[in-house]
């Protein structure tokens, strides 16, 4: 495996509007990190999560939600911070996405996709931690 | 159809009613982290003492969109303002509210027409 690759499955990302998904191939490709790794960073930015969190596997892949494609400790945070702010678990996996590429936006619906140079930076400290992680 | 924009309207009334009357030292302060912002969807208004409501924005994490910095607060920088003087309160959206965060924000910036998003919009 190598350090950049994700333990997300591609579910989410096949589950996401056309726009949304050609925003995290650029975001993929300007910070060195696999599409499905910047959903994850997406999820850790948004939930304010140590970068290094949570890189076991996802527990399944059988499930019909899309939280359970999200490695178990990331599914966890997300079910928190859902309970906490009273919002449907997987409503976060759009919430975090919608922030990382536009941080004036709250959901997929206003989101103005553009390339946002503070989240990219983020994402590349993110593949930095990553790779240091598995030297 | 009328009645659910009414509803929106209404609902954005609310809002910027509880912007306005926040008291300010109720506000959250500018801070590095900004720690007492909720990390949560929600509309909010960067306020000054005594001029009022500078800016209205939204954003699915209020906290998260101020530790990035905000073109406002540069605002107020280049304004010469006090950073004691400026603080930020906000109105965390309910789910019902979430998808029409942009509707809401609208009518509010309509009614107030803040300083800031005049000149930044």
């Amino acid at each position: 495996m190598s350090p950049n690759d994700s333990l997300t499955d591609n579910r989410i990302l096949e589950s996401l509007p056309d726009d949304i998904q050609a925003a995290i191939l650029t975001y993929a490709r300007e910070s060195g990190l696999t599409d499905d790794a910047v959903i994850e960073g997406a999820l850790k930015y948004f939930l304010e999560l140590d970068t290094l969190l949570s890189n076991e596997p996802s527990s399944t892949t059988e499930g019909t939600s899309l939280l359970a494609s999200l490695p178990p400790t990331l599914q966890s945070q997300a079910v928190q911070y859902a309970e906490k702010t009273q919002i449907p678990a997987e409503l976060v996996i759009e919430l975090a996405i919608a922030h990382l590429l536009d941080p004036d936006s709250v959901t997929f619906d206003d989101c103005q996709v553009k390339v946002e140079q503070t989240s990219i930076a983020w994402l590349k400290q993110y593949a930095d931690a990553k790779a240091v992680t598995a030297a | 159809m009328n009645d659910s924009v009414e509803v929106i309207n209404a609902e954005a009334l609310r809002i910027l009613k509880v912007l306005e009357e926040m008291p300010f030292d109720a506000c959250c302060p500018l801070t590095k982290e900004f720690a007492e912002l909720p990390p949560s969807p929600g509309i909010y208004a960067v306020k000054h003492r005594t001029q009022g409501i500078l800016y209205v924005g939204k954003s699915g994490s209020v906290k998260g969109r101020f530790k990035g910095g905000h073109k406002a607060l540069g605002w107020a920088f280049m304004d010469r303002l006090n950073p004691d003087d400026v603080g930020i309160a906000v109105v965390t959206l309910e789910l019902q509210w979430i998808r029409l965060s942009l509707q809401l924000e609208q009518i509010v910036i309509r009614q107030r027409l803040p300083p800031y998003n005049v000149r930044v919009n």
